[in-house]
């Protein structure tokens, strides 16, 4: 019997010393990790941060968003505004798709139209639904006109990557979103589903040939994987570190923690729509007042976060610095709550997602219980995002308070006022007296329109003091995004989420 | 030796019991009671740890021990309950497959095939996925999926009671088919129908916390381990006592459900031992 | 034998029929398709245009015949969120899902038989009972909890083995030994009680008093006997494997079949759901279909009694 036992013991070791083959890295290949696969390489059809961030190294921008949310040329040279509704946009001359074939006005032309085909069913066609028609003047010039002024093209145009016409009509649309070429520093390579997609350097860049000659974007979906890759210097760049890894992150000798302050942050909306105790003013405010942001933010967050004062990041134009955080303060909450004639408490339901924002699910339950400790009796429900998405995107969420991290890749109040206070937009449930409703409806038409910078900034911030004493929200907190880097490369991230690999390079 | 881990068994599952009915007595805290200053408190005996938390607290300062306890709760219930549904249904598909035979039975044991050739997880998750998470839901998917194993078995066992002299006796007395069925054949399958209840417990427990891990089970404020699990996933690293001790406390349940029922099989029904 | 094959292969037939039919109302138990199938910002008007395009309208029977038969052709409607044929995105993720599903089958016979064998030949030995304990475990234990202390014990504190991902051999071990491991004790306690039994036959104590070693006993007689019922649930095994990788694939985000399905499940993406359970359904069909044909030819008593 003892043979047996022995023949056991050769298979285990036979199985342990393959196992020990593992596989090396290819050294002049940086690798970034990120959550969920990209969906489609194709920048026109999709509206997801992950996907655009594979994407976005095979295609060029008309306009570039710098550190200072300042806007400068990419494929195009220059944008100026030649009438209230009329944009001129002159184009770089001599840019090439990885195909060698020439980038001119027509693609320009085309990216939009395409966009906006409602065939198409584009999930960005209202990001662009102010543009009227696109006029190729030569090859090189476009005139951009819009139904209305529209202040904003530029931010726009930031977010629109060209795709090369005479391409997506030979191959098609389904073959382009696997296949795709672009002007961009990187060509596709290969994209082996839910596990990689691999891309090159493109020697003839027109801005010159990036530094890191190969790049890979693995999906890792979970955050513990990502920190252990990280620690094994698997991974250059990993996205979505939680608080509590940084310390191991830091620790590892291979990769550190790098933050920054994001665009985007978590707030509670008000279901407005129904009436019932959110209709009372005083019990909005004793609701901001029983949840102690700072303390979620010192715990939960690892101090990764500011209080929020608005529902705009100071990163974004419009934001006015003179507001305040409602504050902590669970007696008078209770007291207001007194006022109200809900001194017995009631209950409420709150919905939150899980696992999409920085701690979310945490946070919502943290909530639930500061809630509880001033008589509301909150039922939380947590649906899937997909699920959560589409009945945000519906206006059907299905509770009272509903936790949502907003971020506005404008970087202007425009993105998120108007459809958030403006009377019939998608998210509005900011119903308060009609008077003041019709004057914050005024403002943000006026702003909407207006080609005067600094008029229109000042309008914002009216409109947003009359928004913050009407309390339609429960503020939380902008968060910081935590991004692990590898000691080999010299890399920092952006507050708009995006990861650009030209700027990247080796130690 | 079966009579020895049968008595461990029994008494882990008399454990369960207790906690699932005792709970409030027995848990040092209120499971949904927070103290986020006092997250990720590692289990007693470790440094750092204390004796309020035995085992330690969650992300949220919640203690884990009072989960574990009040969680049995809800691990016991889904799982009786949707036992109870299925055999139900199992029962009454077997007892007329096997009864009238013929196209009945065909078109019973098609629906058998068809439902077995679907993975299960896979049906529960996509079932709940349209139906919404929720202690009722999971209950009902449970139940109505978990038919098979019993419908095939009483079919079984019914074939081979039906024409014991018996039932042709009373069959040639001229007794209606219902009273045949639930005063002749019946009580002759029970034993088996018990013998498979308290083994599917076990798969039930095992199902209904693998739903709550993937997100679409029981409703998210009332303490589980299958939840317990997945929130403790994302500490793995920083905290393994989020995910170990629930875990452990599955394991040991469906183990004891596991030991008790081979030890049922043995004193009921011995002819199952090679069924299953 | 001919006869039983097309009997066989007609009620496969019909399986797949009623497979697809309950395939075809996952999507209205929800009540409006037309909802769950369009992207969120669809206004009220695209619902209605769609609903009348794709043929919504249209009662119940009709829409089904329509999926069927383009179903039948390969075409599942595309997925709402890849933008592609719902087909080819599984078909692609295929090949992982059968490996990951051959590699935990193989972990189950390389360790599921040789300990099936030793528990039943040391019966009634305190090395036996801990074999029949470490049996129970392996059926007791969720997969899920399993693939976690994997992943804490050999992915992290003693990093042998990558947490996630697949291509190196090392990245299948942990998947493979956790999908495995109800069968591996499955297997076990089959053998193990089979074996048993065969070891009390008279020819073994005739071998054994002919003075051959007691290895050559328990592989060369018994262990051919008591592998045919082992043989048999194999079958049964592959589709509980299949089935199975739906967890473990999520959790060591194993690119298969599994984890594309219970992403889709999270995204609502119908028309994706609605063709990946039927198209692993149909796998399960056929592979039972294998296993049944295959045992009828080698157990000669069956292929008699037919």
């Amino acid at each position: 019997m003892s043979k047996l036992s022995r023949m056991i013991a050769c298979l285990l070791m036979a199985a342990l010393l393959l196992v020990g083959c593992g596989d090396n890295q290819q050294d002049a290949t940086l690798v970034v990790a990120q959550g969920v696969d990209a969906t489609m390489l194709d920048p026109g059809m999709h509206s997801e941060t992950t996907t655009a961030n594979v994407e976005r190294q095979i295609f060029d921008p008309l306009l570039e968003r710098g550190t200072e949310q300042e806007y400068k040329p990419a494929l195009a040279t220059s944008w100026e505004s030649i009438s209230p509704t009329t944009w001129e946009i002159e184009l770089r001359e001599g840019v090439q798709f990885h195909d060698g074939e020439e980038f001119t006005a027509e693609d320009v032309q085309y990216t939009i139209e395409r966009i906006l085909d409602p065939s198409k069913n584009s999930p960005q066609a209202s990001n662009y639904s102010a543009i009227a028609s696109v006029e190729v003047v030569d090859d090189y010039t476009v005139l951009i006109h819009t139904k209305e002024p529209y202040p904003v093209l530029p931010a726009r145009l930031a977010n629109l990557r060209i795709v090369p016409k005479h391409y997506v009509e030979q191959v098609g649309d389904e073959r382009f979103q696997l296949e795709p070429i672009g002007t961009g520093p990187y060509k596709f390579v290969q994209w082996d589903k839910d596990e990689q997609v691999v891309l090159e350097a493109n020697p003839n860049y027109w801005r010159g040939e990036p530094a890191i000659k190969r790049v890979i974007f693995k999906v890792i979906p979970e955050d513990a994987s990502r920190v252990m890759a990280l620690q094994a210097g698997q991974i250059d760049i990993a996205v979505n570190i939680p608080p509590h890894q940084v310390e191991a992150v830091n620790n590892s000798g291979k990769a550190e923690i790098a933050e920054v302050p994001s665009s985007r942050f978590l707030l509670i909306q008000f279901m407005m729509d129904k009436g019932g105790p959110l209709a009372d003013k005083r019990v909005r405010l004793a609701l901001n007042l029983a949840v102690d942001v700072e303390s979620i933010i010192d715990n939960l967050l690892g101090g990764y976060g500011t209080p929020m004062t608005q529902n705009l990041a100071n990163l974004d134009f419009g934001y006015n610095p003179n507001l305040k955080p409602y504050g902590y303060d669970p007696e008078r909450a209770k007291a207001l709550l007194q006022e109200a004639g809900y001194g017995d408490g009631f209950k409420l339901t709150m919905a939150a997602p899980t696992g999409r924002y920085m701690m979310d699910k945490e946070v919502a339950e943290a909530i639930q219980n500061q809630l509880e400790a001033i008589g509301v009796q909150v039922e939380l429900k947590l649906p899937e995002w997909g699920v959560y998405a589409d009945q945000i995107m519906r206006r059907k969420v299905d509770a009272d308070l509903w936790l949502i991290g907003w971020g506005n890749s404008l970087f202007d109040a425009e993105g998120t006022l108007y459809a958030w206070f403006h009377t019939g937009q998608r998210f509005f449930y900011y119903h308060v007296a009609a008077e003041r409703g019709q004057a914050v409806d005024a403002l943000l038409d006026k702003a909407r329109t207006n080609m005067d910078p600094q008029q229109r900034e000042q309008q914002y911030h009216q409109a947003l003091v009359m928004i913050h004493e009407d309390i339609p929200w429960l503020l939380l907190h902008q968060q910081k995004d935590l991004y692990g880097v590898s000691k080999r490369v010299n890399w920092s991230p952006r507050s708009d989420e995006a990861i650009i690999l030209y700027d990247a390079d080796w130690r | 030796m079966k009579s020895k881990t049968a008595v461990v068994g029994l008494c882990l599952l008399l454990l369960v019991i207790a906690c699932a009915l005792l709970a409030p007595v027995l848990a040092p805290h209120d499971p949904t009671e927070q103290n986020l200053a006092a997250r990720l408190r590692p289990p007693a005996w470790l440094p750092g740890g204390n004796s309020q938390h035995p085992l330690g607290t969650d992300h949220l300062g919640r203690d884990i021990l009072s989960r574990i306890i009040y969680g049995s709760r809800v691990s016991l219930l889904v799982a009786l309950i949707a036992v109870a549904v299925s055999g139900v249904i199992g029962t009454f598909l077997g007892l007329a497959a096997g009864y009238w035979r013929g196209r009945v039975d065909s078109c019973i044991m098609l629906l058998a095939e068809v439902q077995m050739a679907f993975p299960f997880i896979l049906l529960a998750l996509a079932v709940m996925a349209v139906l919404g998470p929720g202690l009722r839901n999971v209950i009902v998917v449970l139940g109505v999926t978990g038919w098979v194993a019993y419908g095939r078995l009483i079919r079984a066992e019914v074939l081979s009671v039906s024409a014991k002299e018996f039932v042709e006796a009373a069959r040639a007395l001229g007794q209606k088919d219902y009273k045949i069925m639930l005063r002749h054949i019946l009580p002759n399958v029970m034993p088996s129908v018990i013998v498979m209840a308290s083994l599917r417990v076990a798969n039930m427990i095992i199902a209904e916390s693998s739903l709550t891990f993937m997100g679409l089970g029981v409703e998210p404020h009332i303490p589980t381990w299958g939840s317990m699990l997945a929130d403790g996933r994302a500490y793995l690293t920083s905290a393994w006592w989020l995910a170990t001790f629930p875990g452990l406390a599955i394991m040991l349940t469906v183990l004891a459900v596991n030991l008790v029922g081979a030890w049922l099989r043995d004193i009921l029904d011995p002819r199952l031992n090679n069924a299953m | 034998m001919i006869k039983l094959l097309r009997q066989r292969l007609q009620r496969a037939l019909l399986v797949i029929l009623g497979v697809s039919l309950f395939s075809f109302m996952i999507v209205h138990l929800t009540g409006d398709p037309a909802i769950l199938m369009l992207p969120p910002d669809a206004t009220v008007e695209q619902v209605e245009q769609f609903r009348e395009a794709v043929g919504f309208n249209d009662p119940l029977w009709q829409q089904y015949l329509r999926w069927l038969t383009n179903a039948v052709r390969g075409d599942f409607g595309f997925s709402l969120r890849h933008q592609q044929p719902a087909l080819t995105l599984i078909l692609e993720r295929m090949p992982a899902t059968i490996e990951l599903t051959l590699a935990a089958l193989a972990v189950s016979l390389l360790v599921g038989i040789p300990l099936g064998v030793w528990t039943a030949s040391k019966r009634n030995t305190f090395a036996a009972s801990i074999g029949s304990i470490f049996g129970l475990l392996g059926q007791s234990l969720p997969a899920f909890w399993m693939a976690l202390m994997l992943q804490l014990f050999f992915g992290l504190i003693v990093p042998i083995f990558p947490l996630t991902g697949r291509g190196s051999f090392s990245q299948l071990v942990m998947p493979a030994i956790t999908l495995g491991v109800y069968t591996t004790a499955t297997i076990m306690r089959l053998l193990q009680a089979h074996m048993v039994e065969v070891l009390q036959q008279d020819y073994i104590r005739t071998a054994r008093s002919k003075g051959l070693s007691q290895a050559l006993v328990v592989f060369k007689h018994a262990l051919r006997n008591a592998l045919l019922p082992v043989v048999t649930i194999i079958g049964l095994q592959l589709g509980t494997l299949l089935g199975g990788a739906v967890i473990t694939e999520s959790i060591f985000a194993w690119p298969g079949v599994g984890r594309l399905l219970v992403q889709a499940i999270n995204n609502r993406d119908i028309p994706l759901v609605q063709a990946g359970v039927f198209v692993l359904a149909v796998c399960i069909v056929i592979i039972n279909l294998c296993t049944d044909v295959l045992y009828t030819w080698l157990d000669p008593r069956i292929r008699l009694e037919s």
